[in-house]
């Protein structure tokens, strides 16, 4: 069970070769004693997912089991799950216990899967390394002394870990593809528009994206299926035909025309990670695909756009935290504004303030223009780039991060320093294309590298099968960090 | 805070350099138009289910310092 795949698990589900009761509580038992020294669940609660493990039981022994009916998954703790505490891992939603779903909550419940709990996260997703939860640092599995990447650090530990066959994370600027590839697990983060924002909190709303994490390409679909389509509630959910992004996992490879930007291998990639990438494109070339140069040269300037894009979206979903509805209030304050103060001041973290204060500042009068909409402006020029490079090639191949996982407390004392981690990521976000990562290697202290590729738009079903290609004939993705082992 | 804040800046203003004149802002990848509904009521009165999560209340209300005096 430790290993097996979200395939292997459905099988062995149909076939009464184990019940989702047992397989909910062997995951459990090893959150138990894992979790612990990796710190990537916030919340649990064994009755709870032993109940709706007996319910996918009864749903498979009725023969109106799906795919993934049974099957325990830990979600990132920003998803909102009715009756389950949601923090966002923020000290501002500790005590929040929300009364609703979020549509992908209600999909997977719906798909009968059991919910495991809750994946620890940076502070309302703002973060790049799982440093800023109010609930202490998630720990890299490959060594508990380095990060799992961020933000959704507590699900990639928790898939690299064994704790879990598969989770869900959201990527805004990278924090699915990034903490995936520090972690050696595979991740994806679908077109903008393809999955339902409703009752995932917000933090960016132009970027924000979820998608899932897991073992293997083939079970980032069956994941997808589940996570997609139509959702009336999230106003930017896009309306298309449903589609079984499994369909073309086995398509050959030959004249696959894989684009490899020139800015992505430029200086500033650790070596090992190039050493691993460059492996990969040898590869990929065995499997029949060709390779060129392209550009992506306003690459560069997506750090400086998303540090004013989305801090200024940021300040406005995060304006509803005041302390009067719900979620945490200051203990102490003399009248209204007062309580908004010290409420904010209190709840919020140090990243969520600045990040808050950029964005307030950039959208105010006399600077909106000068950031605001200059940022809009560039980002078209970035999103084009990607148009011309897409008419040259059909996916896009790189380095998922520059490096590999760096030292916890290495990268706090400087925030732009934390930021360049996104330098691959974020355009991808910018310009609301689908992405992935899988693992490709490890540097030389058995840290994993990322490969990430970056498709067209509504072109899951091709990345998947790029990426499941490449597993097919590797076995990165198979390892496991050895206290997993434990 | 004040001194990282002012990097961030700093960075950010990278982008005055960039010639952008002829260009249209862009806020959504696809350039869709907001989807608009029928005006009619689609959520249901989960009143008291809301008010138990919140910090104080009274009467059915959100009770906060006051405002007017």
């Amino acid at each position: 069970m430790l290993e097996s795949s979200l395939v292997e698990l459905s099988a062995q589900l149909a076939a009464r070769q184990c019940s989702s009761v047992e397989l909910t509580q062997y995951f459990l038992d090893r959150i138990d004693a894992l979790n612990p020294r990796l710190n990537a669940v916030i919340t649990l609660d064994a009755e709870r997912s032993l109940a709706g493990a007996r319910q996918a039981d009864a749903r498979i022994a009725a023969g109106q089991a799906q795919p993934l009916t049974g099957i325990p998954l830990l979600h990132k703790d920003i998803f909102c799950a009715q009756g389950w505490r949601t923090t966002c891992a923020s000290r501002m939603l500790a005590n929040f216990v929300s009364p609703y779903d979020a549509h992908v909550i209600a999909q997977f419940d719906a798909a009968g899967t059991v919910n495991l709990g809750k994946t620890n996260m940076d502070e309302f997703a703002m973060g790049s390394s799982n440093e800023t939860s109010w609930f202490g640092p998630v720990r890299n599995p490959w060594n508990a002394d380095f990060v799992p990447g961020g933000s959704s650090g507590g699900s990639a530990a928790a898939v690299a870990a064994r704790l879990v066959p598969a989770a869900t994370g959201t990527d805004t600027g990278g924090s699915i593809r990034q903490p995936a590839a520090m972690c050696g697990v595979s991740g994806l983060k679908p077109t903008y528009g393809m999955v339902s924002r409703y009752g995932m909190i917000a933090f960016a709303s132009s970027l924000d994206q979820a998608g899932p994490l897991a073992k293997s390409a083939h079970d980032l679909a069956l994941m997808l299926n589940v996570m997609t389509g139509f959702d009336p509630r999230d106003s930017t959910s896009l309306e298309r035909p449903s589609e079984d992004y499994t369909r073309e996992l086995e398509r050959p490879l030959t004249g696959l025309r894989i684009g490899l930007p020139k800015e992505f291998f430029a200086d500033g990639v650790q070596a090992d990670v190039a050493r691993a990438i460059d492996a990969a494109i040898a590869e990929y070339r065995r499997l029949g695909a060709q390779t060129l140069e392209v550009s992506l040269p306003n690459m560069a300037l997506s750090i400086p756009v998303y540090y004013v894009l989305a801090p200024a979206e940021a300040s406005s979903n995060l304006a509803r935290y005041d302390g009067v509805r719900y979620g945490y209030r200051a203990a102490e304050f003399s009248d209204l504004g007062a309580m908004y103060e010290r409420t904010r001041a209190e709840g919020f973290g140090a990243e969520v303030r600045r990040r808050i204060m950029i964005g307030t500042y950039v959208l105010s009068h006399g600077y909106y223009d000068a950031y605001y909409i200059k940022a809009q402006k560039i980002r078209r020029l970035i999103a084009a780039d990607f148009a011309r490079a897409f008419s040259q090639c059909d996916v896009i191949l790189g380095p998922t991060s520059p490096t590999t996982a760096f030292a916890l407390g290495s990268r706090t004392a400087d925030p732009i320093e934390m930021y360049l981690c996104d330098i691959y990521t974020i355009a991808v976000n910018l310009a609301g294309l689908p992405g992935v990562s899988i693992p490709a290697g490890f540097d030389a202290a058995r840290l994993p590298v990322g490969l990430q590729l970056i498709g067209d738009y509504f072109s899951e079903a091709r990345l998947l099968n790029v990426a499941h290609q490449y597993q097919r004939v590797t076995d990165w993705h198979r390892c496991s960090p050895p206290m997993s082992q434990d | 805070m004040v001194a990282e804040l002012n990097a961030i800046f700093r960075m950010i203003g990278e982008m005055e350099a960039v010639a952008t004149a002829q260009v249209a802002p862009m806020s959504h990848p696809r350039d869709v138009a907001q989807r608009l509904r029928a005006d009619e009521v689609t959520e249901s009165n989960r009143r008291e289910e809301l008010l138990a999560i919140a910090p104080q209340i009274d009467a059915g209300l959100y009770l906060v310092p006051k405002v007017i005096e």
